[in-house]
């Protein structure tokens, strides 16, 4: 369970503002966590220890440099929560940012919860009594999201991975309890080898689904992108665009099937790995040109679609069935670009009609209108986890990732227990806290499904 | 015709296991008190099985112990055999499990009973509750008998609308054949209490003289037998000679049992249908464990002796409530029960009860200040859960009529506090049994510890006497002596006698000196093994040099789970005043208003273990507490 005596940390920064962020840690535990992270460039002044002071330095997890940053320190109850508190500026953008936080949550820090911060600040005394509506407001805004639905937002694939997980920590578990709760019923004897056995097994199980996670996969291979629309709409000009402008490395890269084209483009600091885009170049028409089978698959593949489209068009006539299909199948990661924006009167609301749950950007390629909404949009996706990685069994959200983090950390103490032959009783401990951990991903009852589990599995009853 | 049959303090209705410790409780508290029976042969009656213990369930009988109640020391008077399961697999779970003699543990109990002063016990079935005033303040029984009193506890066990089923053979009756308590449950629902139907069952009992003893596995009983109680208590059977304990014996159905069963399925009432009330999981009949566990070629039938000198056995695993033709039948392809003779069918029994999210954790209905309710009424099974009940609703009772603020074990203190917590805070889905893993704190609530957690909080009710209060401060100040003697102990690499020793152990030889409390964290080294090295360390108590080398070995978990307790009892402390509308308060799920709404938690901890209210909603109770004692504070100092 989640208590106020936890240490807690986020993002205070809005993300895809800007490049410096702010990260916010807060807690009774803040200060040895804060000591275990940052290297100070001037270790004397660190070590004086005078509050509300602010120190440059390098920030790791474990051995390895992540950035360099500012650090302020407040210490409670003289602080915004109240509790301890430190302040992390860095500038090397929303990914660092994210490396930052994960180095914290490894040493014993969780994610704050929406309005965590406020509703701490609020309970020491530190917010007026008018603020309290607006942090109920923002905490149970996210009860829908929640635990219950957190499987939902899963893709099949790792959810079956995750579910497997968890099932195999419950079974160790349940075996456990069950030897430790009937010790003479007709429950088969478990050597302290063969549960040093689970243990690894089910601890290599749940590396492997770590290494995997999403965010891993976007730094290293970039964002599967199409850039989808009729012709004449702007595509080609959209992928000029992005491409003259530097933003960053363009590479070509033969592909891995016949004659794909790969190209890369950094948008922000996320690297989009654009799909077909001989398709575009060559005929406009990449239905045209490569076929529907493939352009269909290529949106399949995609993480991301940009679909493009004509502002002026839009106000006159319909869309079209496969603007139609991709707004129907592929909502959730279309982005819609809304092209020539600046060709309509300016101060005319344009009236198109889109599905409510698109993401549209207004949008002109030649007038750079709507670049910036673009990456932030695709920050916001990548940060949040929304971006659902076809066909892979990955972890995206940081939460997620938290959680099995936690849970792998639990599985090894219990298998170092195992190894010297600690009592059952004192390993389940930290099988339990396992199971608890990878419950959050899976929002399930870990108490009842542990008693259902030893009922419906071991014949129990003299 | 009704008439006044006198005036109590406390009126306790059932003299099973938890009515026998509310009433002594009670009484021993101070308060005039009676206890009503439908049949006085029947006090502390063990309807079931003849043992009381094992995990968990051990834990709380010592618990019940150090409180200053009773069960433990009539257990340890009544055993036949004793044993400590689970030794190897980590302090915590050491359960000491001990065989009963029926009988005596009847009769013993009912020494106590009758033995203590201002407790009265009468023979009566009580029919319905008399209310004076909005509180329940008395009970009128069959024949007329009004007695009254300023609270009561009813402890009716199964026998509230008991049904006995035995294949298609059905009729209305409590347990043992005695009659069932047909009124009184109309009368709570009248009084707008919820029931709910739970059924559970016992096998037959057979005739000694008709089993081969020689197809079963004999099962001893401990060569150095552990007691429940923390006083001096003896066995009658086998005072301090282990051998004179009586055996257990274990043998197996088979194939021929299963089919026999199989082929007679649907004349059991469990899947005919006849049987509407939901059975435990853990205590399956045998019907249920061939259909559940088809690829089983065997399951485990445990002989147990009824009494020391009784002729019965108790067949532990062969819970049935098939036809008795049949389970004669199967009951005869077990090895060595080719010719057994059955005394007693078993049966399945269905029983009302009261649900018990009505209650608060005193044990007290909330709509109906004044009655308590303890034991099997609740939805538990087991004599221990009754029995740590009972005691829970006898002390509170009393303290209510004293005018003292009430009692409740927290959580974190006792398995007592655990039992009593779930059963207000979750939904029953079949009667509730107590497991150590529903224990959050299980390394703290270790059965060898509970005098050190609980022995004062008794002393203070008054419930605990100045023999147990001695015992418990010498054994107290004997563990931090001790633990003085291994901090101010050191070896040396350069004595040979410890040298050797750890070699002959398996641990690795001293290279610098050592303080003898470090040296027996390792796994492999025991205070024993120091006798002969540590002048003094030999008169210590064995449950002494137990419980210190524990808190010695185990301190890194013992530490943890204390850190987790401060978290937890941080929440246990922010008091939730029991007039909140929870349905508006602005942000709580629908679900937890209304979960809420129905269990009215006397605090946020408990709050947020109640099923259906998620942290989200404890977020948001939170700040809403925090709203309202600002807006407490603001209006007070307008005031002035």
């Amino acid at each position: 369970m989640t208590t106020d005596k936890d240490t807690i940390v986020a993002l205070a920064t809005p993300v895809g503002e800007g490049a410096i962020h702010l990260i916010r840690l807060s807690g009774y535990r803040a200060k040895e966590i804060i000591n275990l992270c940052f290297k100070p460039a001037n270790m004397r002044k660190w070590l004086d220890d005078q509050n509300y002071t602010l120190h440059l330095g390098w920030f790791y997890k474990e051995s390895k440099k992540i950035d360099q940053v500012m650090v302020s320190r407040m210490y409670g109850p003289h602080s915004f929560t109240g509790d301890d508190v430190f302040e992390i500026n860095c500038h090397g953008g929303l990914l660092t940012a994210r490396r930052i936080i994960e180095a914290c949550v490894h040493h014993g820090a969780r994610l704050a919860e929406p309005g965590e911060f406020s509703k701490r600040a609020f309970l020491n005394g530190k917010l007026d009594l008018i603020q309290a509506e607006a942090i109920v407001d923002l905490i149970s805004a996210k009860t829908e999201l929640s635990a219950d639905l957190a499987l939902l937002q899963l893709e099949g694939k790792l959810s079956d991975k995750i579910n497997d997980l968890r099932q195999d920590i419950l079974d160790i578990l349940a075996f456990i309890e069950a030897t430790i709760n009937f010790p003479e019923d007709e429950v088969d004897d478990l050597s302290q080898t063969e549960l040093y056995g689970m243990l690894l097994r089910v601890k290599d199980k749940a590396s492997e689904v770590f290494k995997g996670s999403k965010t891993g996969k976007i730094i290293r291979e970039g964002l599967a992108t199409v850039i989808a629309g009729r012709p004449n709409v702007g595509k080609s000009s959209l992928l000029n665009a992005l491409l003259k402008e530097e933003r960053a490395i363009v590479t070509d890269i033969p592909g891995t099937t016949r004659d794909e084209i790969h190209e890369y483009v950094k948008i922000g600091e996320v690297l989009l790995h654009l799909i077909d885009t001989a398709g575009i170049r060559q005929s406009e028409d990449p239905v045209e040109m490569i076929g529907i089978e493939r352009a269909w698959k290529a949106l399949n593949m995609a993480d991301v679609i940009l679909l493009v489209l004509d502002a002026e068009e839009l106000s006159s006539k319909h869309l079209s069935t496969e603007e139609k299909n991709i707004l129907d199948e592929h909502s959730a990661k279309t982005i819609v670009l809304i092209n020539k924006i600046d060709l309509l009167p300016s101060a005319e609301n344009f009236n198109y009609s889109l599905p409510s749950d698109v993401y549209a950007i207004p949008f002109s390629v030649k007038e750079k209108i709507g670049f910036k909404e673009l990456e932030k949009e695709i920050l916001r996706r990548v940060w949040e986890g929304d971006i659902a990685i076809s066909d892979q069994a990955l972890l995206s959200n940081m939460r997620q990732i938290e959680a099995l983090e936690a849970c792998i950390h639990s599985l090894e103490k219990a298998i170092e227990a195992a190894y010297v032959h600690v009592p059952f009783d004192l390993i389940s401990i930290d099988v339990r806290n396992a199971l608890e951990e990878i419950s959050v991903i899976t929002g399930h009852n870990v108490q009842e499904d542990l008693v259902e589990n030893i009922f419906s599995r071991f014949c129990i009853g003299k | 015709m009704e008439y006044f049959a006198g005036k109590y303090d406390v009126i306790v209705i059932g003299a099973g296991h938890a009515g026998c410790e509310a009433a002594l409780a009670a009484a021993r508290m101070g308060c005039e008190t009676l206890l009503l029976t439908i049949n006085l042969d029947r006090i502390a009656n063990l309807p079931c099985n003849p043992s009381i213990g094992g995990p968990a369930k051990g834990q709380l009988v010592k618990e019940i112990d150090a409180l200053g109640g009773q069960m433990g020391i009539v257990a340890d008077l009544a055993s036949l055999q004793a044993r400590l399961l689970n030794t190897g697999k980590g302090p915590a779970v050491h359960a000491i499990r001990v065989q009963l003699d029926k009988a005596a543990y009847h009769n013993q109990m009912m020494k106590f009973i009758f033995n203590q002063p201002g407790l009265v016990v009468v023979e009566a079935l009580v029919e319905k509750l008399y209310i004076k005033n909005n509180q329940v303040s008395g009970v009128v029984t069959r024949t007329g008998a009004r007695f009254e009193a300023g609270a009561v506890v009813l402890t009716s066990g199964t026998y509230l609308r008991g049904r006995i089923i035995i294949g298609e053979a059905i009729y209305e009756g409590g347990p043992g054949g005695d009659i069932s308590a047909a009124s009184l449950s109309g009368a709570l629902k009248e009084l707008g209490v919820e029931l709910g139907r739970f059924k559970t069952g016992t096998p037959p009992r057979i005739l000694k003289s008709s089993v081969d003893f020689s197809k079963f596995v004999v099962q001893p009983g401990d060569k150095i037998p552990r007691r429940f109680s923390f006083l001096p208590t003896e066995s009658i059977f086998w005072g301090r000679d282990p051998d004179k304990q009586l055996p257990c014996w274990l043998g197996y159905t088979t194939k021929e049992t299963h089919k026999i069963i199989m082929d007679n399925l649907h004349r059991a009432p469990m899947y005919s249908g006849v049987i509407e009330g939901l059975g435990p999981r853990y205590c399956p009949s045998i019907e249920d464990k061939v259909v559940r566990f088809a690829q089983r070629e065997a399951h485990q039938v445990f002989l147990e002796p009824e009494g020391y000198h009784s002729e019965e056995l108790y067949v532990a695993g062969l819970s049935t409530s098939l036809p008795e033709e049949i389970q004669l039948e199967f009951f005869r392809t077990v090895p060595g029960l080719e010719n057994v003779r059955i005394l007693r069918p078993g049966y399945a029994i269905e029983y009302d009860y009261v649900k018990p999210y009505q209650l608060s954790l005193t044990l007290e209905v909330r709509n109906l200040p004044g009655l308590y309710t303890a034991g099997q009424i609740n939805g538990t099974s087991g004599y221990e859960e009754a029995a740590a009940q009972g005691l829970i609703a006898g002390v509170n009772a009393a303290l209510k009529i004293l005018e003292k603020d009430p009692f409740i074990v927290k959580r974190s203190e006792g398995y007592v506090g655990v039992l009593i917590d779930d059963l207000v805070n979750k939904d029953l889905i079949e009667p509730y049994r107590l497991l150590t893993s529903r224990a959050e704190y299980r390394m703290l609530l270790r059965q060898e510890n509970a005098d050190l957690r609980l022995t004062e909080k008794g002393r203070a009710l008054g419930l605990v006497d100045d023999q147990r209060w001695e015992i418990f401060q010498n054994k107290q100040s004997q563990i931090n002596e001790l633990f003085e003697l291994w901090r101010t102990t050191h070896f040396s690499p350069s004595s040979t006698d410890i040298q050797e020793l750890l070699v002959r152990l398996g641990s690795s030889p001293l290279k610098s000196g050592i303080k003898a409390e470090d040296l027996l964290k390792r796994p492999e080294v025991n205070p024993e093994h120091l006798f002969g090295l540590m002048p003094g360390l030999e008169k210590y108590d064995f449950s002494v040099l137990e419980e210190a080398t524990t808190q010695i070995k185990y301190q890194g978990y013992i530490k943890k789970q204390q850190e987790e307790i401060q978290r937890f009892i941080k929440l246990e402390e922010k008091e939730l005043p029991p007039d909140i509308d929870y349905s508006q308060i602005r942000g709580l799920s629908n679900e937890a208003k209304h979960r809420l709404q129905e269990v009215r938690p006397v605090n946020v901890g408990q709050a947020s273990r109640i099923s259906g209210v998620n942290p989200t909603d404890i977020s948001v109770l939170l700040i809403f507490l925090e709203q309202k004692r600002r807006l407490t504070t603001d209006a007070n100092r307008d005031s002035k």
